[in-house]
């Protein structure tokens, strides 16, 4: 509780420090807010003077059309004025939100992805939709709020005191109150909002879950006992809402009473002082004006407490993402070395996990294919995580050349394999910029060639814009097999010495797969390797070397021929598969 | 404060439906949901009309006292002029007092009558769920529909207690002003009323250029925020592609698009917001002259003039609000309507007739297909006879897991689609059946198990409150005493997502405890040992002895043991039955079955 209290303190400097870094735009549009301010302030002022003179008898057409003159250049200048703060501080805020967006991005693409995945997805976007508007509302609002209040209050108070001391302390009375009312109101409000919402948001995952399950609870003939739990979230939502709404509602009638109730001491009070000639009617109509100007700082002040406060938290989330060290970020290189990959005695296990990887030895020639086989989990996938530094494990059993991997740059290590995943993933973008992810600088050949090494070139012709389709939920959805042959061009377009293939072409049918693996090889340069993880034994029938992996240890190793003449695990698989590749039964 | 709530982009197509939507039409069907609190509405009017009385009383009040006894031609005694001065103050704070309870009930009224409403739409929409064809659900999807049940009657809510309530209140207010201004100086009020339209004009300009500019907000801001998850999803694939630096020069090119629109909509209401306020002062600025020269004049009191001062404000205070309503509306009445539309989509065939026992299913010359062009079963036959165990094998694709959703009635055979053919359980159309009382004599058990985030006991008997012993009897016939006792606290242990993990195996045999304490009368298993380790296999064969014991059941399966048990295989290729006997006889033809396993024999010998 107290390091949130410390945090959301440290958030709160940060806030005023990222508004000083726009100094400028800050002061001139404080004193934006200052006109405003001044002009409004005015016209209480103004409505007693004409009133005292029409009362007195004194005022003439011809005064009357000046003071009318008067007041409408003071509306020009209050409009420009106000035009000025708005578009400063809150041209301001927005530059800032767009500014904290970048930092975000750039800080989430130096993450490490142990780290990414320890900010649960939710809480990630959260950050986005949430924390980053509520620092500019803070920022806009809370300290416009906050100065804006200040002022009026100061001024119309020491206006009202000019007039008549006394009515200034009577007619203020309520105001403290008032104020101390509306600032508990208000952090009323926004707690039981946050109940509200969690109430929701137990409603919402209710309903989804239900969604999820339809067919169980349909097939179990549940509907019934499945609404009753459902109304009993609706129910208590019903309950949270109605306690939110019984202090939201109250809002509005108690700024109302109080604010008029000074308005009755106004009349109780300032008429008797009127009768005994200590005030003018027109300074009674000017308490009206300024009383009611008074009412707004009070809202403010909860207002801004709130919004300060937010704003703060949400700056101290964001910084607790912003301030992670990250990994180094190099900019993009194509691989210029080829050479001899080795992994000598490699074991590895997840911090809270079995070993996955147990006492692996291989090398890989440059032109070589190497092929992995074993069930699911053996650890063929964690493997091609360790030689991307998606893991870290210590030095000693990685070389590439002779060359400890861990000595590598992130940026020189990765450089040196392409992968493709088994579900790769794609982003809602273009099919070209999903490709050019790999090779920025890629051209229209290159692209061409990409496309034509997967196999895409006939499909990608039927797609309405070619390569400038988007993918995704706006776009066109792709099948798993055209999934994975787009993620296979995009590798195909980094030119890295060894490419990794993760079980890549399980959603081909393996005529198919066996093609695109005999162009791919042909395609590339001799000097470059190839590993290849496959559950389908006719996609490695050519491999130099076949790794066969059970439970994290490699269970036996050769050319196709040699595993498929002794007994063990690799015939066993390869009896399953009949000549298409897919178990039937 | 504002609700928020996740509501979907308003296009140009949402305002031109919801204008043409007849709003009547959505408010008398949805009003009844309201059902007790039906009153509140009505009532809640009454108040906003008394309140109303209340706004536009207060000047006239602080009217009275000018011209009364603090006008200096009153110079009437002066304790009759303190006492007048005392009782109207206190008239004021009385009438505050009323407004303050008329203001707070009605809204607590309206609320109540609004919140009650949403409830037992929701609730209806619930139901509404549980009886739609699984068909929608699988076209919709989940997201969708929850945006259903949950936002979007969060925003029709809106409807009822903000857009129909203040639109009374500020008609009620405009009028009751306009009232009193051409009572007391009918030129003065005219004038004052020549700014409304002008206001409203002003309005419609500004949002006609502004909205363009808030949809494209909405966009990027949806854009900005799918590329950030993204980017946290993908992000192994952009470090092994090293592909940061491209990623952030498109992400800044959304991103200072996104600024470019902020600002451009800063602009423009760093126009609109000033030049309606400044359309105040000039409106005060004409009134304070007009209404001076009409002092002059003596056509009007100076208590006139000041409460006229007053009611400038209350007449602005609504315009102010008028724009902001109006998107409410639309927004409203577009969800108003998505939601009435889901009500009234048909529902999954609910017959009547009871099937009493000794269950014969059959098939006759079934036709399916999902898309009119690529048939899932073509002229499939074939009858299943009380007690009897059938297996349906074949590749992926062949259409078994079809079968299986026609039997549960999760797709029904459509004449009007074009599907052909007849299925029957004891000579009655499967149209006819009553389908819940037809499911509650079966047992289900999917490839995938789906577990609710609940207790382990819950997740077994779901709904229904069978006694502890049948709950644990059912986990120990389906062998999963060994995860019973690995649980903290036994059954009571919550599963699930964000709860105890279970292994694939785990989750499978506990699909069948939840089979075995229904206690059905026909069994049927979809794929349902695809998913088992070796381990586990043999635990499952045991529990599917005591399954299949005496009972009619439908298997789909990958196992070659599992299959062996059936009275009948039916072997389907591409929608058709191809081969159709028992383990021996399909053995004995040497077809696709018999090669199948061939293939199975040779990986796992012994079975």
């Amino acid at each position: 509780m107290t390091d949130q209290i410390i945090s959301a303190r440290r958030g709160f400097w940060r806030l005023v420090q990222l508004m000083m870094g726009y100094g400028h735009q800050t002061v001139l549009g404080l004193a934006g807010v200052v006109i405003t301010d001044l002009v409004t302030l005015s016209i209480p002022w103004l409505t007693k003077t004409i009133i005292d003179r029409l009362e007195a008898n004194l005022m003439t057409p011809r005064e009357l059309l000046a003071w009318a003159a008067l007041l409408l250049s003071l509306s020009l200048v209050s409009f420009l004025a106000k035009r000025l703060w708005r578009q400063l501080i809150l041209g301001t805020s927005r530059r800032i939100e767009a500014n904290l967006r970048r930092q975000l991005l750039e800080k989430t693409l130096t993450l490490t992805p142990q780290r990414a995945s320890q900010t649960q997805a939710g809480r990630f976007m959260a950050l986005a939709t949430n924390d980053i508007p509520s620092v500019g509302e803070a920022l806009a609002f809370g300290l416009i709020a906050f100065f804006d209040s200040v002022f009026i209050t100061v001024v119309a108070g020491s206006l009202m005191f000019g007039l008549s001391p006394t009515l200034t302390a009577w007619t203020l009375l309520p105001f403290p109150v008032l104020g101390l009312l509306m600032t508990v109101c208000m952090h009323l409000i926004y707690r039981r909002w946050d109940d509200v919402q969690k109430s929701l948001e137990k409603l919402t995952e209710k309903t989804r879950e239900s969604l999820s399950g339809m067919r169980t609870l349909r097939a179990y003939v549940q509907a019934e006992g499945d609404t009753e739990g459902f109304q009993e979230k609706n129910q208590a939502f019903l309950e949270t809402m109605m306690r939110y709404v019984r202090v939201d509602a109250s809002f509005s009638p108690v700024l109302l009473l109080f604010a008029g109730s000074s308005s009755a001491i106004l009349l109780g009070v300032g008429g008797p002082m009127v009768l005994d000639q200590k005030l003018s009617v027109g300074s009674l109509a000017a308490f009206i004006g300024y009383l009611s100007l008074l009412t707004w700082p009070m809202i403010a002040a909860g207002w801004m407490l709130v919004l300060l406060q937010r704003g703060s938290a949400s700056m101290a989330r964001l910084d607790a993402i912003l301030s992670d060290p990250g990994e180094s970020v190099e900019p993009f290189q194509q691989a210029s070395e080829a050479g001899t990959l080795e992994v000598k005695k490699l074991s590895f296990s997840y911090p809270t996990g079995p070993t996955v990887i147990e006492n692996w030895s291989l090398r890989c020639e440059p032109g070589q294919f190497l092929g992995i086989v074993g069930p699911v989990g053996c650890g063929k996938t964690s493997f091609f995580r360790l030689l991307l530094g998606l893991e870290t494990i210590p030095r000693g059993s990685l070389f590439f050349n002779g060359e400890d991997l861990a000595d590598f740059e992130l940026g020189r290590r990765r450089r040196l394999f392409s992968i493709v995943n088994q579900e790769p993933f794609l982003f809602s973008d273009t099919v070209e910029n999903n490709l050019r992810l790999a090779f920025p600088d890629a051209t229209e050949q290159d692209f061409e060639r990409a496309v034509e090494v997967a196999d895409l070139t006939e499909e990608l012709a039927l797609f309405p814009q070619g390569l400038q389709s988007e993918l995704g939920e706006r776009g066109i959805s792709l099948s798993g097999g055209q999934r994975q042959r787009a993620a296979l061009a995009r590798a195909w377009l980094k030119t890295a010495p060894i490419l990794l293939l993760d079980d890549t072409l399980s959603a081909v049918d393996s005529l198919t797969e066996q093609r695109i693996l005999r162009h791919l090889q042909e395609a590339r340069s001799k000097n470059k390797a190839l590993i290849v993880i496959s559950h389908r034994l006719s996609a490695l029938r050519n491999a130099d070397e076949i790794l066969v992996v059970r439970e994290g240890r490699i269970v036996d190793r050769g050319r196709h021929e040699i595993l498929e003449a002794k007994p063990g695990l690799y015939r066993d698989l390869l009896a399953i598969q009949d000549d298409d590749g897919d178990g039937l039964v | 404060m504002t609700t928020v709530t996740v509501l979907s982009d308003l296009t140009e197509k949402d305002v031109k439906k919801a204008r043409s939507l007849p709003s009547i039409e959505v408010v008398r069907r949805l009003m009844p949901f309201a059902k007790s609190s039906l009153a509140n509405f009505p009532l809640a009017f009454l108040l906003l009309i008394g309140l109303a009385g209340v706004q536009v009383a207060l000047p006239q009040v602080l009217k009275l006292a000018i011209d009364g006894p603090l006008s200096l031609g009153s110079a009437g005694d002066r304790t009759e002029s303190l006492q007048e001065l005392q009782s109207l103050s206190w008239l004021y704070l009385q009438l505050l007092v009323a407004g303050f309870f008329l203001n707070y009930s009605s809204t607590l009224l309206l609320q109540r009558f609004g919140q009650t409403l949403v409830l037992n739409l929701r609730r209806q929409l619930f139901i509404k769920l549980h009886r739609l064809p699984m068909t929608y659900h699988d076209s919709a999807g989940v997201g969708r529909t929850v945006s259903r049940v949950i936002n979007d009657t969060e925003a029709l809510l809106a409807l009822f207690t903000s857009v129909l309530p203040a639109g009374l209140g500020d008609l009620l207010l405009i009028t009751g002003t306009l009232v009193v201004l051409l009572a007391t100086d009918p030129l003065l009020a005219v004038l004052l009323f020549l700014f409304i339209p002008f206001m409203v004009r002003l309005m419609v300009w500004f949002r006609d250029r502004t909205s363009p500019l808030y949809s494209a907000q909405r966009r990027l801001v949806a854009t900005i925020n799918a590329f950030l998850s993204e980017t946290r999803e993908g992000l192994a694939t952009v470090k092994c592609f090293s592909a940061e630096g491209f990623l952030r020069d498109r992400f800044q090119s959304v991103n200072s698009e996104c600024l470019d629109n902020e600002l451009d909509l800063v602009r423009k209401m760093a126009i609109f917001r000033p030049a309606f306020s400044i359309a105040q002062l000039v409106a005060t600025a004409f009134l304070l002259t007009l209404g001076g020269l009409a002092v002059l004049e003596q056509r009007l009191s100076l208590g006139e003039l000041v409460a006229s001062l007053v009611y400038v404000r209350l007449l602005f205070s609504p315009l102010e609000e008028l724009a902001e309503r109006y998107d409410v509306m639309i927004r409203a009445t577009v969800a108003s309507e998505r939601v009435l539309t889901l009500l009234d989509h048909p529902e999954e065939k609910r017959g009547k007739s009871l099937v009493a026992s000794g269950t014969a299913i059959e098939f006759k010359d079934v036709s399916y297909f999902y898309a009119a062009d690529k048939p899932v079963l073509k002229n499939v036959s074939f009858r299943i006879d009380a007690g009897e165990t059938i297996a349906f094998v074949g590749p992926t694709g062949s259409g078994k897991s079809t079968i299986v959703s026609l039997l549960m009635g999760f797709y029904e055979l459509d004449e009007e689609l074009g599907h052909t053919g007849q299925m029957t359980v004891d000579g009655v159309d499967f149209k006819e059946l009553d389908r819940n009382a037809w499911r509650r004599r079966l047992a289900f058990v999917s490839q995938e198990l789906f577990l609710f985030r609940s207790t382990l006991q819950h997740n077994v008997q779901l709904f229904e409150s069978f006694d502890s012993a049948r709950v644990q009897r059912s986990l120990a016939d389906a062998g999963c005493q060994e995860l019973l006792h690995s649980l903290p606290d036994g059954a009571q242990t919550v599963i699930g997502e964000s709860g105890h993990a279970l292994s694939t195996g785990q989750r499978q045999l506990l699909a069948f405890a939840r089979a075995l304490a229904f206690a059905p009368d026909l069994l049927i298993l979809d794929e349902a040992t695809a998913n088992i380790d070796s381990e586990t296999e043999e635990a499952l064969e045991r529990v599917l002895d005591t399954l299949l014991r005496g009972r009619q059941a439908v298997i789909v399966a990958h196992r070659l043991a599992t299959v062996k048990r059936a009275d009948k295989i039916l072997v389907l290729s591409n929608g058709q039955i191809v081969e159709r006997g028992n383990h021996a006889e399909l053995m004995a033809q040497k077809g696709l079955y018999a090669r199948m396993v061939h293939k199975a024999d040779k990986t796992h010998p012994k079975s």
